[in-house]
């Protein structure tokens, strides 16, 4: 393991990129550096590797110690505070040391003295909403009430839900039982134990990370939309802007995830990362390796368009409400499968032997839903079916499909809404009958704009 | 193909390697966000392309096939001055990453005693920089001490370690 020539002028260098701090000539000289031979590769590999490492050591490091501090959560330049506060405890812990050992104990032991402002309000929502003082006396809250620095908030029951609001209007929702306390200096502790969470930060609680407990993850979240659930131990959290990094507690074991991804853990198994919907508008299915997971239809393999070698049958299903032919989508309840704007288009490779009408039903989840909120759409298609027994494409605006919406006056529920709006999120979409359909999908697949008309192709 | 199976194996898969890609395309590309950005651009791809991936071969290194075309197209789509390094160096660091592996594996073991190693302000400071993510200049604002002085230290720091790091490889063999 030899040192390079030039080793201090290079890792100086090196350094100094790491830094962002190189100029142009500077530059230059590392490229030739760098160019000089393997050994000089070698060690800034090792240098770039090692800053990577620092930033995953010390980041999990600072949140384990905010969870051993209870978990003390910044709110409002409190990013900036909370480390200065860090950084001069440890000092004025060390001098103490030096000078008098009682004093430290004293130092370490006194309450510091803060008159609590008022730093939040809370909306109570469903359920019981509980407000705790210091000494854990609880008060049962039914309007919206302030919250002064200290207090904490606890939400009892399974349907039960709430909403603190913060001063920059960032607001925090909370649907299931959980607890939020709001430090003494205005920073906020947020502990999820079951249930779902979601946050759109305003201004100042974006500006700085904000930190979340749950059973088996700790959480720090530095961007302005996101979501957190945790049901029986596992802890899904999604980043629909920013991004996220989540610390296992059972080993330290971290992940980061940004704006689209989504991430899963619980104490068995390590994180597990996957995408939101694709925030593109683009989902396919085209059946060539089998029928996939969560389908409901018959794979086929004859009788299908020149170089397809699958498609999917309607087949049929018993349901407590009757029988029914039926081609479902996987359902996707808790993401969607994909995301809609107002152009979207769907479009279906299909054939029916015996034309007929169905029913196409599609479940979605609106955009800002309340935890398990879901919406309802029929379509309204005039090309499809279709009375055609050839192999045809047709591609459908969602803009076809209405909202199942209470009617004014009597309250029931019909298919007379608008379509669906941008940033709705498809979770399933039902092709139905009940009657006997010979209907054979070769593809289907979403896009996030196409003809603004329903449009039919037939197949060479 | 998006199916839930798929869906899983390859956000297991991904998670494993997420790390790996970073510090694969921060080599190529030293700029943090950057190499973030590229990274993320190239978990779509490999996304897009899993069904193309043969489950018997090692994920990894056809994961950074696809992190340095990304890192290519990055590259074009800036002005030449934002390239950190010519196409020659470039290809010379992609093409030895992989040989060096094992080495930088045994590096961030060793990483882990040598910081234990290190002395309270130096850790303060590595503590402050990336656990709390506070800019240089800021912190030597705090610390009433120019900014050039806390670069200087920062840079002793990484040699410290790296020398360190690298007297424990060779003591365990490593040459």
């Amino acid at each position: 393991m030899s040192k390079p020539h030039d080793y201090e002028e290079l890792t100086e260098l090196v350094s100094r990129l790491l830094d962002e701090q190189l100029d142009e000539a500077e530059r230059a000289r590392l490229n030739d550096l760098l160019l000089s031979g393997p050994e000089a590769r070698r060690v800034y590999r090792q240098m770039v590797d090692q800053e990577v490492e620092f930033g995953c050591r010390f980041m999990a490091e600072a949140d384990r110690e905010l969870a051993a501090q209870g978990n003390i959560v910044p709110f409002d330049f409190a990013a900036e505070r909370a480390a200065a506060r860090r950084t001069w405890i440890l000092r004025l812990a060390a001098a103490a040391a030096m000078v008098a050992a009682p004093v430290l104990v004293w130092l370490a032991n006194r309450t510091p003295r803060v008159t609590p402002a008022i730093v939040a309000r809370v909306e109570p929502g469903r359920g019981e909403l509980q407000l705790l003082d210091q000494q854990g006396k609880a008060v049962v809250i039914t309007t919206p009430v302030e919250l002064k620095g200290g207090a904490k908030v606890a939400l009892n029951g399974k349907d039960a839900s709430a909403s603190l609001v913060f001063p920059d209007q960032s607001r925090i929702t909370l649907a299931g039982p959980g607890e939020v306390s709001v430090q003494p200096d205005g920073a906020t502790m947020l502990q999820l134990q079951r249930g779902h969470l979601s946050a759109t930060l305003g201004t100042n609680l974006a500006r700085g990370p904000f930190h979340l407990q749950t059973s088996n993850a700790l959480v720090r979240v530095e961007g302005t939309r996101f979501t957190a659930r945790e049901t029986a131990g596992l802890t899904e959290v999604s980043v629909e802007a920013g991004r996220a990094r989540l610390t296992r507690r059972a080993d330290g074991r971290e992940v980061e995830i940004r704006t689209g991804q989504f991430a899963v853990a619980d104490n068995r198994m390590g994180w597990v990362v996957g995408y939101l919907p694709g925030d593109d508008g683009r989902w396919s299915e085209d059946f060539e390796n089998g029928l996939p997971t969560g389908w409901r239809g018959q794979l086929v393999s004859e009788g299908l368009p020149p170089d397809s070698k699958h498609g999917l049958k309607a087949v049929r299903t018993q349901e407590p409400w009757g029988t029914f032919d039926v081609v479902e989508l996987p359902a996707e309840w808790n993401h969607g499968l994909f995301i809609l704007n107002t152009n979207s288009v769907l479009h279906l490779t299909y054939r029916m032997a015996k034309p007929t009408w169905l029913n196409v039903f599609m479940h979605t989840i609106p955009p800002h839903a309340a935890p398990g909120e879901k919406a309802m759409f029929v379509l309204r298609s005039e090309q499809f079916p279709g009375a055609r027994t050839e192999w045809a494409t047709v591609s459908i605006p969602f803009a076809r499909f209405v909202r199942k919406v209470p009617d004014p006056v009597t309250g029931e529920l019909h298919f007379t809404g608008g379509p669906p709006r941008a940033g709705e999120r498809a979770c399933t979409i039902a092709f139905t009958a009940p009657h006997e359909l010979d209907l054979v999908f070769d593809k289907i697949w979403v896009t996030p704009d196409g003809p603004a008309e329903e449009k039919v192709q037939l197949l060479p | 193909m998006r199916d839930g199976a798929n869906q899983a194996e390859f956000a297991a898969l991904y998670a494993r390697v997420h790390l790996d890609l970073l510090r694969y395309v921060l080599t190529l590309l030293p700029d943090r966000h950057q190499a973030e950005d590229v990274v993320q651009d190239t978990a779509r791809l490999l996304w897009r392309k899993f069904a193309d991936y043969d489950p018997a071969q090692p994920f990894l290194p056809w994961a950074r096939k696809f992190a340095y075309f990304e890192v290519l197209k990055f590259r074009r789509s800036r002005a030449l001055r934002e390239k950190y390094f010519s196409d020659e160096l470039l290809d010379l660091l992609a093409e030895e990453h992989a040989a060096d592996d094992n080495q930088l594996t045994q590096g961030r073991e060793a990483l882990d005693g040598c910081l234990q190693k290190l002395d309270e302000v130096s850790r303060q400071l590595l503590k402050d920089r990336y656990g709390d993510e506070i800019p240089l200049e800021e912190l030597a604002r705090r610390q009433g001490r120019k900014v050039n002085a806390l670069y200087v230290v920062m840079h002793r720091i990484r040699q410290r370690l790296l020398e360190c790091v690298n007297r424990t490889l060779k003591a365990e063999g490593w040459t």
